[in-house]
């Protein structure tokens, strides 16, 4: 440990931790563009210099100065601002003035840095560098050299953590820019993470461009319902509509990245055909007489299978087995479903709980399965075609109006993964908080209220399930009944 | 329990009655000579001065081109939330490509809108003006929720000083 003072505190300091590092773990207010907690040091920005021992002559950049013992160190003394200032002027001298225009207003460290920190004028009464504001990186990012501040975090990023070298820095001096290297375009399934962590608005996302501004959309914290990985995500909504998922850094499950595939399926919660209501027997039905119609086809639960989907939460599933078990049903299948993975975040398992499922006690349908007497499908799922033949009835909860909802002898609506709460436990056995972002409207009940109500189960309010799945999960799940993980950390 | 007024008691003067009926004709022939402080509305219009707050209307520059880049300042800032705008990007064959962004779509909902000004105020492009109309009527309510084409249409062109984007 290293003793040190910041603005006067005196202070212990892990080894090996750098000035700014520091800081910010104490919640000291540093300005910061190139350094990124994933990407590493650099110390190209010249935005973090702090004042080490007094010395004025000479200010340090804190990101890339090792704490030391004994420093002194001061991050708002009259030097430091007025280097800040001055920092900043020369950024902001050739940047061009479109936040009107541009995607990042609203969340752009230069902005708030120019705001906060900036001198608040320009002295600069020459014409502007012009550069090219359209480049074509990929079919998915678009570069505008003119708004680049050149703190190479998105080289970097590919640099150190996809071990590639798409993008490069190219011309020296005023003409240094971002360029494409020799391979051309880029191609990297993970590329859309250089667009978050861009501190101006240098590089956009195409399929987000211009869509709305930040300042209108209601940011969910949840979780990535695309694959086992569970990334940590922000699902931003405007208007009932989602239209972006950005990462969360969480150090044991993401850190700061998340994949295209992941981020670009926001789209597909927007649901037009939703299932609303009940439907029994071809009918409009109340909850009550839907209720009913699911008792009375269950029976004894002699035959009956259960199909949970495994986008459904860990205290949905929880819900689902309370009300099996309570009719006799002994058959719990999960329909996982799969995709190509990769070495990197994104997992073969395309669904989000998979191990939750387990954990509850729901198995795989078997291949050597026959078909039930009735079948019971909660959730979005994938219906082996075998398991539809001479079927007595169906259950079909759903979100969406489908094939399947057609024919079944009971419809349910269903929330989609972006409209569930509770937990999902990903493949490393961590479990994690989802919260809606959405709300279905009119006519959808909460799945666990559903199943709740389906299963006459005395739990008042979600915090009773909560705590019962934490009791059933006990001992089971690596992490223990509690969520874990849940770690809410914005870098900028 | 009522109260009882007494009537007065008029002079022999006053009685005669002829007297009052000249004195008021007395001053309708008067008023009659004088300039008239009414209108002849609709025929004739009231005219406003430059600082009117009518409706709200998008103005385009002396180019025809459209001003707004739907920073959507306006929508935000708006105190009864009459504005609505969908962003829209510029297609890239377009000669005005470099200002990138443009509303797809403009509405302002004029049975909310409360004539403050904020919009006009805070707009960055000078695009947004109060115009010097004060008469919104229509059969319906959608008619009287302005889209885009109306608002260009109602605003017109204004020549301003500033040329943000006449060289780029």
């Amino acid at each position: 440990m290293i003793t040190l003072t910041i603005n006067g505190e005196t202070t212990e300091v892990e080894d090996g931790k750098t000035i700014l590092q520091a800081c910010l773990e104490r919640g000291v207010d540093v300005p910061y563009y190139c350094y990124h907690e994933d990407i590493g040091i650099d110390g190209n920005c010249r935005m973090c210099l702090v004042e080490v021992n007094g010395n004025t002559d000479k200010l340090t950049i804190s990101c890339k100065q090792p704490c030391g013992e004994g420093m002194d160190i001061q991050t708002e003394s009259p030097e430091v601002k007025k280097a800040r200032k001055g920092v900043l002027e020369f950024y902001l001298i050739n940047h061009p003035l479109d936040c009107t225009i541009c995607d990042e207003a609203g969340q752009c460290p230069l902005q708030d840095y120019a705001y906060r920190h900036g001198p608040g004028d320009s002295r600069f009464v020459e014409e502007k560098r012009h550069a090219d504001k359209r480049v074509e990186f990929s079919d998915k990012v678009l570069f505008d050299a003119e708004r680049c501040i050149l703190c190479t975090r998105c080289t970097r990023f590919f640099e150190n953590v996809r071990d590639s070298r798409p993008i490069g820095v190219c011309e020296m001096g005023g003409k240094s820019t971002i360029t494409l290297g020799p391979n051309g375009k880029i191609e990297d399934p993970y590329q859309l993470n250089i667009v978050d962590i861009c501190p101006v608005g240098a590089l956009t996302s195409r399929a987000q461009r211009f869509m709305q501004r930040v300042w209108f959309m209601d940011f969910a914290e949840t979780v990535c319902p695309g694959c086992s990985k569970g990334c940590n995500i922000q699902a931003g909504a405007y208007q009932g509509q989602l239209k972006r998922f950005e990462p969360r850094r969480n150090a044991d499950v993401n850190k700061s990245w998340m994949c295209d595939d992941g981020r670009l399926s926001f789209d597909t919660y927007n649901l037009d055909d939703r299932v609303r209501g009940f439907r029994a027997l071809g009918a409009d039905a109340t909850i009550e007489q839907a209720v009913a119609a699911v008792r009375k086809a269950v029976g004894d639960g002699a035959g009956v299978a259960v199909l949970a989907s495994t986008k459904n939460t860990c205290e949905e599933l929880f819900a689902i087995r309370t009300w099996a078990q309570g009719k006799g049903v002994t058959t719990l299948w999960h329909g996982a479903s799969t995709w190509a993975g990769d070495d990197f975040l994104k997992q073969d398992d395309a669904t989000p709980n998979t191990a939750g499922a387990v954990a509850l006690g729901f198995v795989p349908v078997p291949a050597d399965a026959t078909a039930p007497r009735g079948l019971i499908v909660a959730g979005d799922v994938d219906i082996p075609e075998h398991l539809l033949d001479g079927l007595d009835f169906l259950v079909v909860q759903a979100p969406q109006v489908g094939m399947l909802a057609e024919g079944a002898t009971v419809l349910l609506p269903g929330r989609t993964a972006m409209e569930k709460r509770g937990t999902w436990i990903n493949h490393q056995g961590i479990r994690q908080e989802v919260r809606p972002a959405l709300d279905p409207g009119a006519g959808v009940p909460a799945d666990w209220a559903l199943w709740r109500d389906l299963a006459d189960a005395g739990w008042p309010s979600f915090a009773h399930l909560r705590a019962a799945t934490d009791e059933a999960l006990a001992g089971v799940v690596p992490s223990g009944g509690a969520p874990a993980g849940d770690v809410v950390e914005t870098s900028a | 329990m009522a109260k009882v007024i007494e009537r007065p008691k008029l002079t022999w003067y006053e009685h005669l009655y002829l007297p009052a009926v000249a004195q008021g004709l007395a001053m309708t022939f008067r008023e009659m000579f004088k300039p008239n402080i009414t209108m002849q509305y609709p025929e004739e219009r009231q005219v406003f001065y430059d600082d009117y707050r009518g409706a709200p209307v998008l103005v385009k520059d002396e180019l025809g081109r459209e001003k707004c880049v739907s920073c959507q300042l306006c929508e935000f800032i708006c105190p009864p939330k009459a504005i609505v705008i969908e962003p829209g990007e510029i297609p890239h064959d377009d000669p005005d490509n470099h200002v990138e962004k443009a509303p797809r779509e403009f509405f302002i909902d004029m049975l909310r809108c409360i004539y403050c000004g904020m919009c006009e105020e805070i707009c960055p492009e000078e695009a947004i003006f109060m115009s010097s109309e004060y008469e919104l009527n229509g059969t319906n309510r959608a008619e009287l929720i302005h889209n885009k084409a109306k608002l260009y249409e109602r605003g017109g062109k204004r020549v301003d000083s500033i040329r943000k984007w006449k060289d780029k």
